[in-house]
């Protein structure tokens, strides 16, 4: 075998198998040298395919798949809202109830407000407590009347959002198979509406809160503002939302830019760090026909819509549909409140 | 009946199984299927597409396509099969479409800098970046260059067979061309691969 032959060997059946390979490269270092490149070379291409994939590829594979696909897997992943949706609709229905109790009758306390209290007092961290988070969406979602609405409402909105979405998930993976069988047959929209609404997602921009200066513990929110529904008509909604505010730590925010991805229109608003991109990093905002709002990060990872935006949308109307891009502001203004 | 004829069985049948619970859109079966392939997927889609952002984005299209298709799915070629030839055009568009936007798209993107400047953006580019360096040495650096360097049809046979080890025949199926061009063009590809790597070794 010549030296030819066995650098051919080696590119088209990857080694130098055989005797005659073998005898060759007993006399000719050269080539034996160059079997030994090979055979790295192989060891590392090799190695190049077993490596892992990135965290989060599966996850946004999957929301992508359901976000997009028009299929049953999105509807299948909605009608399994229908569950915490129905709760929020049972929730809702005893708050209106004890609403126009206090009305009638106007309690010194507000237990719900005065139990998250005592409990982030006590260091607890307050109960997820679903009957008061479906008491204050409800009304935009399942009450499509005006009401006079009185209910109690955690102020970490954010925080609470988060706890939403991880029950949604929870409760859509639990139920998505369930829900399979029977998706395939239904293609009811409202019922999309619903789900959507009674989301961490689709909630706060129908509820438009105006934080009066608060006193240590408690703050009342003055909520008089139409909420948009998905089908693009506004429902009135009058209400009183009575809220926490965090102990007395100080929240940070920094001062982020929000800018139409063609550059037409831009918007300074303070955001709340956990809830802000980190410097050097530009997130996207989707802002859907029906007021939702989506945030994704620099890797397309959905993050939880910071409260600040909710209430831009719903209360100026000053975000038009469309994409925007996210970043921390120019300025040097990241500030403590 | 042989174990090995006897658990081939037991695969296609499960195989089938698995076809006809992805075709009656079983979401489960489809999450099934992307835990199966999505590292496979995305690693071919790394190594075809050179930058790591794109081949993200790559990896998800791939199996909306997938999921898109299921339903006129022959089990003709094998699930991986075709996962994988749907890959390999989603990948070559996107090559194509990258090029298209390197050359008429320049105008950089904008960030801010720790001291509040404007700053362009910073965009994963070609060469080698911490995520590689991650992976290995020099070599892995000049494997990384040479694929690269390499005409997207070498690169795309050295990365089916010798990065992810697919028979011959798979290979064939998956570009769709005959067997015997499979085996000239790794030839001809690893000669390129091996030239593009001379002057790596001491």
């Amino acid at each position: 075998m010549t030296c030819e032959e066995l650098r051919a060997l080696l590119e088209f059946e990857g080694a130098a198998t055989g005797d005659a390979a073998r005898e060759h490269l007993r006399t000719c270092q050269a080539c034996a040298t160059e079997v030994q490149r090979w055979q790295a070379v192989q060891a590392e291409l090799h190695d190049m395919g077993q490596e892992p994939a990135p965290p989060f590829l599966h996850s946004r594979i999957m929301a992508h798949v359901r976000a997009e696909a028009p299929t049953p897997y999105a509807r299948a992943g909605l009608r399994s809202w229908r569950a915490p949706a129905l709760a929020a609709f049972g929730a809702a229905v005893v708050v209106l109830g004890l609403g126009l109790f206090r009305a009638i009758s106007p309690p010194a306390t507000t237990p719900a407000g005065e139990r998250v209290r005592i409990a982030e007092k006590q260091g607890v961290p307050a109960p997820a407590d679903p009957p008061d988070r479906g008491g204050a969406r409800a009304p935009a979602a399942a009450v499509p009347a005006p009401a006079s609405v009185s209910a109690t409402r955690s102020e970490k909105i954010d925080d609470e959002q988060q706890v939403d979405r991880r029950t949604v998930s929870a409760a859509e993976d639990d139920l998505a198979f369930a829900a399979k069988t029977e998706a395939g047959r239904t293609q009811s929209h409202p019922s999309e509406t619903e789900a959507r609404q009674s989301s961490g997602d689709g909630v706060a921009p129908s509820v438009v809160a105006q934080a009066a200066p608060a006193k240590e513990g408690v703050s009342q929110l003055e909520v008089a503002a139409p909420a948009v529904a998905r089908t693009g008509s506004e429902v009135p909604m009058v209400g009183t939302l009575q809220t926490m505010e965090r102990k007395k730590e100080a929240v940070r925010v920094v001062r982020c830019r929000l800018q139409l991805e063609d550059g037409a229109e831009e918007l300074d608003l303070d955001l709340q760090v956990a809830q802000a991109p980190p410097p050097h990093e530009v997130w996207s905002v989707m802002v859907a026909p029906d007021g939702r709002l989506e945030v994704l990060d620099a890797r397309g990872r959905t993050q939880p819509v910071p409260v600040e935006l909710q209430q831009r949308l719903s209360r100026q109307q000053q975000l038009r549909l469309g994409r925007y891009r996210l970043s921390q502001a120019p300025a040097r203004s990241a500030s403590t409140q | 009946m042989p174990w090995w004829v006897v658990g081939r069985a037991a695969t296609l049948e499960g195989e089938a199984l698995a076809v006809e619970r992805l075709k009656a859109r079983d979401e489960a079966a489809f999450e099934e299927l992307v835990g199966r392939h999505e590292r496979e997927v995305f690693q071919l889609a790394r190594r075809l597409l050179g930058d790591h952002e794109e081949a993200l984005d790559a990896t998800q299209e791939v199996f909306l396509r997938v999921f898109r298709g299921l339903p006129s799915f022959r089990g003709q070629a094998t699930l991986r099969t075709w996962i994988w030839g749907i890959a390999l055009n989603v990948c070559r568009t996107r090559l194509g479409s990258a090029q298209r936007r390197l050359q008429h798209h320049r105008t950089p993107l904008l960030t801010v800098d720790r001291e509040g400047d404007e700053c362009p953006l910073p965009l994963p580019d070609a060469s080698p970046g911490p995520e590689q360096a991650t992976y290995g040495g020099e070599l892995r650096r000049a494997l990384e260059r040479a694929l690269a360097a390499l005409s997207p049809e070498h690169r795309e046979v050295v990365v089916l067979r010798d990065v992810h080890g697919l028979e011959y025949e798979e290979i064939a199926a998956v570009l769709g061309c005959a067997l015997g061009t499979v085996k000239s063009r790794l030839g001809r590809a690893r000669a390129a691969l091996r030239q593009a790597l001379e002057g790596v070794w001491p």
